[in-house]
């Protein structure tokens, strides 16, 4: 199974770079709506913690509703049946899972990188990108399901904002106040309880999409 | 003592008026009990208005 | 009418206890607490809309784990109809708790992490609806949202059980402690309020089960 999964991902990998333009448009789009916020705010304004870490959070969220929609358009039906024939659905989702991941993960570094180039890097540091990490862990995990299930209905991306949103909203809100809180106080048993939480809502995002995607593939 | 009784009358209508803005805070808020208890039955009297009405439009269309 | 048959007691007990409810949530004893006043007895009505809501969002999840595990069609109308009637109840609850909160907190709406809650809640059933109207092949409405419906509902749970309880929250039972303690309720309150929340739970039952024949029969035709 561990060898199919490393086929499947390979052969996303092998698409995603012969069709540049898909991860292009995602990283233009992640640009520009960090130089919306670059033009709009004063530097001053956006000195402050508060402000900063919420809007590169906004920012991470609608990037990566995008990016995770256009991880399912780009496959046609043709391709869809080629993977129903070769692999169990239970591959797919688990190789779905990895590669949004990672792909969010290169994502967030971009932006995080862009960010501070344009609005000051003054909060840094090695906790924050673990937070980075745990956010595109658990973002990944929980969007995965909801574009496979707007990947089946016509007219997908506005569908596949109204579901996320709501359910993107409490791990955006655990993240930013994890990220507020660690950046004063950096110990372990402030954000602990955030933490396990977060976890927590992995382990049930991520065991639903394996027992779920089985049902959603089939027809 | 007829104009005791007028005085009182009028503070009477006087006190009611001044209380008028906070009715709702007035007998230890016992009216936002009520209303909210009110709003719940409309509430589901409404709902259940709506599904009578759905049932009725079906048996003409049958 | 298979659905109608073991209405009866629903019916009797929903009837009794919200009778018992409305009488003693207006006459009997309840603790004299500043701020709050007789307001307290609002508990009686806004709390158990809640408890109504999550119960019929458990039904209708449920039953829609049975249509992707049975695929019968009637398991995902079921579910539908579970959740019409919990949003409806989850609305009632919002407005309630709105009017309870301007009079004792000073607003209609504060940022308090059981409000959040509430409100993603209606959120994610609304879009519930939004999915169900947007595909228009009955077999395959019904097991995406069935999908849907099982996520968004396990998802929902450390929203509404534990995060309110470890931040800090105009509500009781926030800080670690569950929901209604000791301190929270004493037993005069709990007389009425069990009851009512009952009663609330058997009153949601009975109007889901009349939608139920309702959309069947809409199904039918």
């Amino acid at each position: 199974m561990l060898k199919k999964i490393f086929n499947i991902l390979y052969k996303y990998l092998k698409i995603d770079l012969s069709l540049k333009h898909l991860f292009l448009s995602v990283a233009l789009y992640l640009v520009s709506a960090i130089y919306i916020i670059y033009v709009v705010f004063d530097f001053n304004e956006i000195y402050e913690f508060e402000i900063w870490i919420s809007l590169f959070w906004i920012v991470i969220l609608f990037v990566s509703i995008t990016s995770i929609s256009k991880s399912f358009f780009h496959e046609s039906h043709n391709r869809n049946y080629y993977y129903y024939y070769l692999f169990s659905p239970s591959e797919l989702i688990v190789a779905k899972l990895i590669y949004n991941f990672i792909f969010l993960l290169i994502l967030f570094f971009i932006a995080i990188l862009f960010y501070s180039f344009l609005l000051g890097n003054l909060f840094l540091s090695k906790h924050f990108f673990l937070l980075l990490f745990l956010g595109a862990f658990s973002i990944s995990n929980c969007l995965t399901l909801i574009s496979a299930i707007s990947f089946q209905i016509k007219r997908n991306s506005v569908i596949i904002g109204i579901l996320s949103f709501p359910i993107i909203i409490p791990i955006l809100k655990i993240l930013i106040d994890i990220s507020k809180v660690s950046h004063i106080n950096p110990s372990w048993n402030v954000i602990e309880n955030d933490f396990y939480i977060l976890i927590l809502i992995n382990i049930i995002a991520v065991s639903l999409s394996y027992i779920l995607f089985n049902y959603l593939w089939k027809n | 003592m007829i104009i005791e009784m007028i005085i009182n009358f009028l503070s009477f209508f006087l006190n009611i008026q001044v209380e008028m803005a906070d009715t709702f805070r007035s007998d230890g808020k016992i009216y936002v009990v009520i209303l909210v208890a009110l709003i719940i039955l409309i509430g589901i009297f409404l709902y259940l208005y709506r599904i009578e009405k759905k049932i009725n439009d079906m048996n003409k269309n049958k | 009418m298979e659905e109608l048959k073991n209405l009866k007691y629903i019916k009797l007990f929903s009837v009794s206890l919200l009778i018992y409810a409305f009488i003693g949530g207006f006459l009997f004893d309840v603790p004299a607490l500043p701020i709050l006043n007789e307001s307290i007895r609002v508990l009686y009505f806004h709390v158990p809309m809640w408890f109504t809501m999550i119960f019929l969002l458990l039904i209708s999840c449920i039953n829609s784990f049975y249509f992707i595990s049975r695929k019968k069609i009637i398991y995902d109308t079921k579910s539908y109809t579970y959740t019409s009637v919990a949003v409806f109840f989850g609305f009632l609850g919002i407005l309630s708790g709105m009017i309870w909160a301007k009079f004792t907190w000073g607003s209609f709406w504060t940022n308090d992490p059981k409000l959040n809650g509430s409100a993603i809640t209606l959120l994610i059933y609304l879009s519930y609806f939004l999915l169900r109207s947007s595909i228009s092949d009955e077999i395959k409405k019904a097991k995406i949202s069935s999908v849907y419906n099982i996520f968004a509902f396990a998802m929902l749970i450390p929203l509404i059980f534990i995060l309110p309880r470890m931040t800090d929250s105009l509500h009781p039972g926030s800080g670690g402690n569950p929901g209604f303690n000791v301190y929270d309720m004493n037993a005069q309150l709990r007389m009425v309020f069990y009851p009512s929340v009952l009663g609330f739970i058997f009153l949601g039952i009975w109007i889901s089960k009349l939608k139920l024949v309702l959309n069947v029969l809409k199904n039918d035709n």
